[in-house]
């Protein structure tokens, strides 16, 4: 049986690196999958993964393990994310020619959604997200945290991750109108 | 129909994050208005196809991630300050500086009691080149006299204890183990945890070099004070104290010594003074100490470490190369010094993800020190590492992130490192397919 979370982060608190490096295994998809939806590159998204993970090693002695840690982490790669597209580095740096996210393949809900041109147009849409809009969409829509933890994490109030999350969710919707909206229920028959 | 909700109030009823009573008006407000409603389930639809979009993530990139973390960890945990070689010889200087004084007091009593017994004591060589010889055994005399390792003499009666104003022998007895650094337990703890898994345990941290009776009493946390203390002296973070000022510049008259030997030749012109005087600079000494420890420590603070910087490891260079405290970074010239010799002095990088790191250091040191000395020299380094990153991950981005910074260097006259540049270029193989 595996060993629970809770155990793993005793273990790690007390300065056992391999059950770390346990906890590193079950959250590296979600806190890459972050980073790389804020950032927008790979090679960086990979940086501050790593560093996110080295952060919370750092802190780890801080952490309430009655808490989860799948958000804590989550906050920590946000955070160094959010940093790393505020500086010049990032401003001067052109994103990658290839398409961060690919479509998604086989049946599904989505899948007329997702086809073709209206793929293209989504990624598109998602990568034109201005940074700061990007993390809190990022935050709330993958990762699922509260407005409170969001507004923590980035270190703004709750109003403006209100308001920041409503311009990035409109500027989805108005370009993916052909698609979602009244046009686009009528062309797939969903509504 | 009451008002429409506005966007953002659509959104956080959605999010579920409306209080009781907003989200009651806007469940009425949502029966009677289509328009709202279909709004609604446009931003609903708009999460529904971004959390559909998978991430394009390399093949086998999760296979080694968390070992690579573990072994950053590893490497970064043992990591200590580390002083320049140079340190060592000024911290030696202090040290000589600040025992000198309590020795020769010690010494007057010693020679005190054995004139009273009406036995001739040589006198100590008065100037020339023996001065040093003899602070020099001054200095181990005086590890005598604070009761560290010898006992004194058998023909001699035990030396008195310091004057109690003075000050160093309490801040400079060995501290106990509680005092040692948070960073030390918790690899000690960690390795004994890993051994009981039956993993194999990280090695042991290197064997401190061999260490004169003195320094085998006096715990690595006091050592490091001293060398902290001449280190920051000579990055300009510590000013002299007024006295030795006045003995640094008299030093090289008296004793025709080169200016490291100045502390040396300063305490034995110390000798002959009174007692009143040997406790003065240690007095300012102490207080030395603890401005240098503030100067550190805001050092540390400004550079964005936690706990003790991994000077010299490529973790370390990433403190400057991802800006995670959006803190001002207004490095001085000798942290700029510190920070030039911490990325140079490093452990070469093992991944190509290190390189990387090291590259955007190297980056960040350039361009944050224009007219530093060591500017070119950084530029240089950016291309080298970037190249490096590539060797070892063959990643196109890499690729062509050196060829740009390469080209970037060699259109920027007047290029004096152009050859080398070059030769970095050069390595960069074509881009696997």
């Amino acid at each position: 049986m595996d060993p629970s979370e809770a155990d793993l982060l005793a273990k790690a608190q007390g300065g056992n690196l391999f059950a770390f490096e346990e906890i590193v295994k079950r959250y590296q998809r979600r806190v890459y999958g972050a980073a790389l939806r804020i950032v927008r590159r790979h090679e960086v998204a990979d940086d501050v993964a790593q560093e996110a993970f080295i952060r919370a090693h750092q802190a780890l002695h801080t952490f309430d393990r009655s808490r989860p840690f799948g958000p804590w982490i989550c906050r920590i790669a946000a955070n160094l994310a959010i940093n790393h597209i505020r500086s010049r580095q990032a401003r001067e740096e052109p994103l990658p020619e290839a398409h961060l996210e690919t479509p998604a393949r086989g049946p599904g809900a989505l899948d007329g959604l997702l086809d073709g041109e209206a793929s293209a147009v989504l990624r598109s849409a998602l990568a034109g997200l201005p940074a700061e809009q990007r993390a809190v969409f990022t935050l709330r829509v993958f990762e699922e945290l509260s407005y409170r933890e969001i507004a923590d994490a980035l270190q703004i109030n709750v109003g403006t991750v209100m308001s920041r999350l409503s311009r990035a969710r409109e500027r989805l919707r108005e370009q993916l109108a052909a698609y979602i909206g009244p046009a686009g229920r009528r062309a797939g028959g969903t509504g | 129909m009451s008002a429409h909700p506005s966007p953002a109030q659509l959104g956080a009823y959605l999010d579920g994050e409306l209080d009781a009573s907003a989200r009651a008006a806007v469940d009425v407000h949502l029966r009677e208005c289509g328009e709202c409603g279909a709004h609604l389930s446009e931003l609903s639809a708009v999460d529904d196809a971004a959390r559909a979009v998978p991430l394009d993530v390399p093949a086998g990139y999760f296979e080694d991630f968390a070992p690579r973390v573990r072994a950053r960890l590893a490497k970064k945990a043992p990591a200590r300050w580390r002083p320049p070689a140079w340190g060592w010889a000024a911290a030696a200087a202090v040290l000589l500086a600040v025992i000198t004084p309590l020795a020769l007091q010690e010494q007057r009593l010693a020679s005190k009691s054995v004139a009273e017994r009406a036995e001739p004591v040589p006198a100590p060589a008065a100037s020339g080149g023996e001065r040093l010889e003899q602070d020099a055994k001054l200095g181990a005399k005086q590890d005598e006299g604070l009761g560290w390792t010898m006992q004194p003499p058998a023909t001699l009666p035990a030396p008195q204890a310091p004057a109690p104003s003075v000050a160093a022998p309490e801040a400079m007895k060995p501290l106990p183990e509680s005092r040692l650094g948070r960073r030390d337990q918790a690899v000690e703890v960690g390795r004994d945890e890993v051994a009981a898994l039956g993993a194999p345990a990280s090695p042991k941290r290197e064997a401190a070099p061999e260490q004169g009776p003195a320094d085998a009493v006096r715990s690595k946390e006091e050592k490091l004070n001293d060398e902290q203390i001449a280190d920051l002296r000579a990055l300009g973070y510590v000013s002299r104290s007024a006295p030795e000022e006045q003995e640094a510049q008299a030093a090289p008259k008296a004793a025709g010594a080169p200016a490291p030997a100045a502390a040396p030749a300063a305490s034995s012109q110390r000798q002959h003074g009174p007692r009143a005087q040997n406790t003065v600079p240690t007095e300012t000494r102490i207080e030395e100490r603890k401005a240098a420890q503030a100067a550190l420590a805001k050092d540390k603070d400004r550079a964005g470490y936690a706990d003790e910087p991994a000077a010299g490891t490529v973790t370390g260079a990433l403190e400057e190369s991802v800006e995670v405290t959006g803190r001002s970074r207004d490095v001085g010239q000798g942290a700029a010094w510190a920070k030039y010799r911490s990325l140079a002095d490093g452990a070469p990088p093992r991944s190509d993800g290190d390189a990387r790191l090291l590259r955007e250091a190297w980056r960040n040191f350039a361009d944050k020190n224009p007219g530093h000395p060591q500017a070119d020299e950084a530029r240089v380094r950016v291309v080298e590492a970037g190249a490096l990153a590539y060797r070892l991950g063959h990643r196109p981005q890499d690729r062509e992130t050196a060829l740009r910074d390469g080209r970037a260097y060699l259109e920027r006259p007047p290029a004096p490192q152009a050859d080398r540049v070059r030769a970095a270029l050069k390595t960069l193989e074509p881009a696997p397919r």
